[in-house]
């Protein structure tokens, strides 16, 4: 038996709208609201106003393990280092939620993860604080200074920094993915179910600017297959030496938050998933199953055509020896 | 004359700048004479001695001799004055003797005309020889501790088996340790072979080897006197009376004579030391000047010496060091586990921790790694034992119910912790249970070492090797096309737990193409990804790997 490819890839797309999460979605909000409050709170007059900077800003968010990204960015004078900002930070959040949520140092930002509710959902928002780069400069300029907690790709821990343009990072994939819905998001978004369901480490930001990259620089056209196929084959081949560009500081190379290592990984990963899926179409949904939470209408009907309850429910083969 | 004898010297007198310097006759089975050969202006005879096998090798020796011993002291002469050639294999007599002469000459233009040395080091010729009824050989191995010149102390060694080497039997002792600042400095072998049971010989440490004629290891007792101080030959001389555990031959304690040779490595000469015929002396000086103790006018009886240190031991192949250096458990020890555990060890893996709380039954060992002389018996130790037998450079720890421990004590969340912790301690996890709530549990437990899950199906024609991230998932996902309803299962009487039919080399040519790809992927400091193996007979046999 094989699989309609493209069949497949849309009823995957409508399996992980976010709006079939509307009520985790909106406890996000409601949640990312307080915090925001409590922050400027605590920090007065030392911060501007966080805002959401993750793929629901960007209009490339999945409904599954999604999170809120919030854009903290502290004034220059705030604190004399980086790191004390970073710290600062952690311990407020810690003191705060500690009872509530597991709070995490991350790569550049500090992670809030609540335990579950009376529904059984988890609300998970990472705060990523910044600090002006220039004195009250920020409200015409948007750049920010990032500290950088953990080994990040080739980024050094503790001894580093990246100058941001948060809101300019924002808007460039926004603006193309809302553009350009069928293809560049369409994309993007297979890719983080991809990520999602393959527990890859790689950043959404890096995902989202070499699906960019890949469209533009192969002009590609056809239908979703294809340009998923176009794609893959251009991360496959060009990911151990492509620039992506940081949008919000060009000198910013988003690339080396890989290190070559992952870049080889990655690119394997794209070119077995091809080989697999050129092989036997079936295997496309081992790379991007549908959310078995959400069976597209199609998929409802037919029967389970696309053996979506088969996903989430693992039978193992029964004669299997060690 | 023979035929054979014959044809031989027809040869012989056929090639240019052979000369036949003394007739050759047949004597028993030997055909033997003097050839006189021309070499860049040069003459030289040998003494030429053919065997009845010639043209053909007898234990990858060559069954023909051309013997000087006036040649002794140069490179690739044996000690009976026989140069060392080797030829290509030729089943033509007269080609063969062709070839064979011009080896002979490329020898002489080489090593004696040139007196090239070779760049690789060879250790000096050792003439075993004595009054032993049996052979006696010294297994040693690296310690970290730096000899110096004329050193001397005890050393402890133990007894490993009894061999048969030609006529005579042979008994193998291993170098435990040396007694050197009244601490013992131990030989890099694994515990097991720490722990036997330990005699006591002595050792001396030269900074150069006891050597004559420059490649020969020196044969009288005598030959020592000028490197020695009168320190060690005054604890020489006590260790006449010094009463030692047990003796060799029950009047033997061994001597280790060390050496320096390249590399920064050390070699060790075994002499054995008759108590009753000791080799030293005193000499008496004169008034006012004491006595002296020296080596005797007495031949030396050697033992044989083998370095067997790690780089030795498997310097003709091993894993790749990405493998052999991790602290490695392996969970569940059935026909793949025990198959894995052995290639493992034979390819220098130093820390094996053994996994089943199974029992070895005889129907076990036709397709695994178990031997049926051990009886009905644990698994882990059963297993454990057969591989520390192979290397002397592991350390295999068996658990009989690590998985039944975790199993039973992984729904208490305060415990997860503690149990992540302690399969943590190994740097790789390899499943082999094929059950399905232990790849389960080891994914879930987000372990932070390496884990691969390994298992067969499909009368082994299908591998199957699953990896973190997301272990679980992959395997249910590569493997859930290869279920075969009706796979042939062997249900023997009174059998509750049927398996399917496959041989020994049905599954450990699957599992040895897998470690082959783990390994070589791991060489190449690539990420391991799940993958299957698909046996099939179509025109051939082939083994598709398919990774995802």
């Amino acid at each position: 038996m094989s699989t309609d490819l493209n069949k497949h890839l849309n009823c995957v797309l409508e399996s992980y709208k976010i709006k079939k999460e509307q009520v985790l979605l909106d406890k996000h909000i409601s949640k990312g609201d307080e915090i925001k409050e409590a922050l400027e709170e605590k920090y007065g007059t030392n911060i501007y106003t966080p805002f959401n900077s993750g793929s629901y800003a960007k209009n490339t968010a999945v409904n599954k393990k999604f999170d809120f990204d919030f854009m903290v960015p502290f004034k220059r004078d705030a604190f004399d280092t980086l790191e004390n900002m970073f710290t600062d930070l952690f311990e407020f959040l810690d003191d705060k939620y500690k009872s509530t949520a597991i709070i995490k140092k991350q790569k550049v930002s500090i992670g809030l993860e609540f335990y579950p509710d009376d529904d059984g959902d988890i609300i998970k928002i990472d705060i990523v604080p910044g600090r002006e780069l220039n004195k009250d400069q920020y409200e015409k300029d948007n750049k920010l200074n990032l500290y950088v907690n953990q080994t990040f790709g080739k980024l050094n821990a503790g001894s580093d920094y990246i100058r941001s343009n948060i809101q300019a990072q924002i808007s460039k994939i926004k603006d193309r993915a809302t553009k350009e819905k069928d293809t560049i998001r369409s994309i993007i978004r297979l890719l983080k179910v991809w990520k999602i369901n393959r527990n890859q480490q790689i950043k959404s930001f890096f995902i989202e600017l070499i699906t960019i990259k890949a469209i533009d620089s192969k002009k590609v056209s056809g239908d979703l297959w294809e340009l998923l196929r176009e794609v893959l084959e251009f991360i496959r081949d060009e990911v151990k030496t492509v620039s992506l560009p940081d949008p919000g500081n060009t000198s910013n190379e988003v690339a080396d938050t890989l290190t070559d290592y992952e870049k080889i990984a990655l690119s394997d990963n794209m070119k077995y998933l091809l080989e697999r899926v050129e092989e036997n179409s079936d295997n496309i949904k081992i790379y991007f199953p549908v959310n078995e939470k959400h069976p597209c209408t199609e998929e409802s009907k037919s029967g389970n055509k696309y053996e979506i309850k088969k996903e989430g429910v693992f039978v193992p083969p029964p004669v299997r020896f060690g | 004359m023979s035929n054979r004898l014959e044809f031989i010297v027809t040869c012989l007198e056929s090639f240019e700048d052979i000369e036949i310097s003394e007739s050759f006759k047949e004597i028993q089975d030997l055909i033997s004479g003097k050839i006189t050969i021309a070499e860049s202006g040069l003459k030289l005879e040998f003494e030429t001695i053919i065997l009845p096998q010639y043209p053909f090798q007898s234990h990858d020796t060559e069954t023909i001799r051309f013997i000087n011993k006036n040649l002794i002291s140069f490179n690739h002469v044996n000690a009976d004055g026989s140069i060392c050639v080797h030829t290509l294999h030729n089943p033509d007599l007269k080609s063969k003797l062709f070839f064979d002469l011009d080896a002979l000459r490329q020898w002489i233009r080489k090593y004696y005309i040139n007196k090239n040395s070779d760049n690789h080091y060879e250790h000096l010729i050792v003439n075993e020889i004595g009054e032993l009824h049996t052979k006696v050989s010294f297994l040693f191995t690296e310690v970290n501790y730096l000899f110096k010149d004329g050193e001397f102390g005890f050393f402890q060694y133990s007894y490993q088996a009894r061999g048969k080497d030609g006529d005579k039997e042979r008994d193998t002792y291993l170098v435990n340790g040396f007694i050197v600042n009244k601490a013992i400095s131990v030989s890099a072998w694994s515990s097991f072979y720490l722990n036997s049971e330990f005699s006591t010989g002595i050792f001396l440490f030269l900074d150069k080897a006891p050597v004559k004629r420059e490649r020969f290891l020196i044969d009288n007792w005598i030959d020592l006197n000028s490197s020695v101080g009168q320190d060690f030959m005054n604890f020489f001389y006590k260790c006449r009376k010094y009463q030692f555990k047990r003796l060799i031959e029950d009047k033997y304690f061994p001597i280790l004579i060390g050496y320096n040779i390249p590399e920064n490595e050390i070699h060790w000469q075994c002499a054995l030391i008759d108590i009753y015929n000791f080799p030293s002396e005193g000499k008496d000086l004169g008034p006012s000047r004491g006595w002296i103790g020296l080596f005797k006018n007495m031949q030396i009886t050697w033992a044989s010496t083998k370095n067997c240190s790690y780089k030795y031991f498997f310097g003709r192949g091993r894993l790749y060091e990405k493998l052999t250096d991790k602290k490695i458990i392996i969970i569940g020890i059935g026909a793949v586990g025990s198959i894995i555990a052995y290639t493992l060890i034979r390819g220098g893996c130093k820390y094996i921790a053994l996994a089943d709380y199974d029992i070895k039954q005889p129907e076990n060992v036709c397709r695994s790694e178990y031997a049926f002389n051990s009886g009905i018996n644990s698994k882990v130790i059963d297993l454990g034992m057969r591989l520390i037998q192979v290397s002397p450079f592991v350390e295999i720890l068996p658990y009989s119910y690590l998985m039944d421990a975790i199993k039973y004590y992984i729904n208490n969340k305060s415990l997860k912790e503690d149990i992540r912790k302690r399969i943590e301690e190994y740097d790789l996890i390899i499943d082999c249970t094929a059950d399905n709530d232990v790849a389960y549990i080891l994914d879930s437990l987000s372990l932070r070492s390496d884990l691969i899950s390994i298992s067969v199906a499909n009368n082994a024609k299908a591998l199957f090797c699953s990896t973190k991230p997301d272990l679980y998932r992959w395997f249910t996902t590569i493997s859930k096309d290869f279920v075969i309803e009706n796979d042939e299962l062997y249900e023997p009487l009174g059998c509750w737990s049927p398996t399917f039919k496959a041989s020994y080399n049905d599954i450990n040519t699957l599992v040895q193409f897998a470690l082959k790809h783990i390994n070589l992927t791991l060489k190449a400091d690539k990420v391991l990804r799940p993958f299957h193996l698909i046996a099939e007979y179509k025109e051939g046999f082939n083994i598709k790997l398919s990774q995802f």
